[in-house]
């Protein structure tokens, strides 16, 4: 099942900015907005963020070398921004999930609960430190290898390791030693 | 994939999934003209930012004449009641209420720290270079609050204004006494920034901060100060926090405490460690307990933790980690 994995697009070659940007967003803007959620936890300011992500790379396409590349560029992109948006959120001293016990979800029909099992995963999520916790998002849902997240965030493939040890290590402790 | 590795994939994509095109807001990919006006969305915030900066250099001027010519009626303790003894402070009248989420002190009448700890870094003193003049004995003064730093009493604050010399002029510049309190005092060296000061009928609103690694200066406090004394050229002294999104409200401002004592308050963030520490004096403090907290007006309490300093105490609550070690912190003036 292909659920989040990076969709193929296939663009002719000597494909403009305008009709690139537009099939891309017709294709991806669902999970961009997806992996935004999930380090956010707010649709709006995820549709906000990937909203700039687009735009961003309307403005780059002209210069991207590797245009087959514009998908990790978008994900980069939307990384980047809800690092931001928190960033801005410790400043003015909002919060940036609801309280664990609480947490919902906005489902087509209302809000939705998590079961509890998720709730307890997600919340575990929550409590990681920020690069933690893009790590593990980006490779139990994005499914990119260290490799490719490395790549994504910037840093090298050693600090993904330990990255990913370290976050899965404290939602297992979290979950209750479950290995 | 082992039972943790299914269970962060299930979470995460039941917390993904939930959301579908039927939940997004109506959009349209950002191009052509569209594209070129989203860079235009920053020219507001960066005019709104400009227009703040005047404002703050007008204020903090404002600040700086008010105290140059040490005539600033408007932002003095109207509260004056006879016959108080240094250090005893009875209430205030209604009319001059505590900081912000505190209530005035009910009584002082315990010894007080020792004051006028030297800052460890000079102060600025560009602003305040006039030396403190001479009068005559001190007349009654209540200070209406509980004095924290760094004069303990009414006595002390006036030897300096009479017999100081001009030593520390740092003491009539309330930006320069919050700093040098934030800094020398609670030890939080990596905050050195002053956002304007507010003044008001209370004293003044003093933001101490730092700035983040975008450049940007981030409060992690507001220090409330009121002038210690009726004279033109009486000296700022530290007097509590006004609280916003960390407080620090249990126990009361002002109020007598014994060990042990429950310290709490509300936090709004993630991924917060509020450390809470008391002070009696510069060299008499303790930490007390550290406390993982986040959550939206989530309330966060250390529980009974005991103390064995004595006198009038500051407690202050300090969170961070995120940023550099102390990114907020709150205070609250109490006594034993």
């Amino acid at each position: 099942m292909v659920r989040n994995k990076d969709v193929p697009v296939q663009l002719p070659p000597g494909t403009d900015a305008d009709s690139a940007v537009a099939a891309l967003f017709q294709s991806h803007r669902l999970a961009m907005v997806r992996l935004a959620v999930l380090l956010v936890d707010d649709v709006e300011t995820s549709e906000d963020v990937v909203q700039e992500a687009f735009a961003a790379l309307h403005r780059r396409w002209p210069a991207l070398a590797d245009r087959d590349a514009a998908v990790g560029y978008l994900r980069s992109c939307v990384l980047n921004g809800s690092r931001s948006v928190l960033r801005r959120r410790r400043t003015v001293r909002r919060n940036p999930y609801p309280e664990a016990g609480s947490l919902t979800v906005e489902g087509a029909d209302g809000r939705v609960l998590l079961a509890e099992e998720h709730r307890e995963v997600i919340a575990a999520l929550q409590r990681l430190p920020r690069r933690q916790r893009e790590v593990i998002v980006l490779r139990y849902w994005s499914e990119l290898s260290e490799a490719e997240i490395a790549a994504t965030l910037g840093i090298s493939l050693g600090a993904v390791k330990s990255n990913a040890f370290h976050g899965r290590h404290a939602i297992a402790a979290a979950l209750g030693g479950a290995e | 994939m082992n039972t943790v590795d299914d269970r962060i994939s299930a979470a995460l994509r039941a917390r993904a999934e939930a959301l579908t095109e039927a939940d997004l807001s109506p959009a349209s990919p950002p191009i052509g003209p569209w594209a070129q006006a989203a860079r235009a969305r920053w020219t507001a915030p960066l005019l709104a930012a400009a227009i703040v900066g005047i404002l703050a250099a007008a204020t903090v001027t404002a600040v700086q004449l008010s105290r140059s010519d040490h005539a600033s009626p408007a932002i003095r303790p109207t509260v004056s009641v006879p016959s108080a003894p240094s250090g005893l402070a009875p209430a205030p009248s209604a009319s001059i209420p505590g900081p912000s989420q505190t209530q005035p002190p009910p009584s002082q009448s315990q010894a007080q720290p020792t004051p006028s700890q030297s800052p460890s870094q000079p102060a600025n003193t560009s602003q305040t270079a006039s030396a403190p003049s001479s009068t005559a004995a001190p007349q009654p003064f209540s200070l209406g609050y509980q004095p924290l730093w760094p004069f303990g009493s009414y006595a002390e604050a006036e030897r300096w204004r009479t017999q100081g010399g001009g030593s520390q002029p740092w003491h009539l510049d309330a930006g320069q006494t919050a700093l040098n309190f934030t800094r020398s005092y609670l030890g939080f060296t990596e905050i050195d920034q002053l956002a304007p000061a507010r003044l008001d009928e209370q004293g003044a609103h003093v933001g101490v901060g730092y700035r983040n690694s975008n450049g940007q200066l981030s409060i992690a406090a507001v220090l409330h100060l009121v002038r210690y004394g009726n004279a033109q050229d009486s000296p700022w002294e530290v007097v509590g926090s006004d609280d916003t999104t960390f407080t620090l409200e249990q126990p009361a401002y002002g109020s007598r405490v014994r060990s042990p004592m429950s310290i709490g308050g509300h936090i709004t963030g993630v991924d917060e460690n509020i450390v809470v520490s008391v002070l009696a004096s510069q060299s008499d403090r303790a930490t007390l307990a550290r406390v993982p907290a986040g959550g939206d007006r989530s309330p966060w309490t250390t529980g009974r933790v005991s103390f064995g300093q004595r006198g009038v105490l500051t407690i202050v609550a300090s969170t961070g980690g995120h940023l550099q070690q102390v990114e907020r912190f709150a205070i609250q003036g109490v006594h034993t």
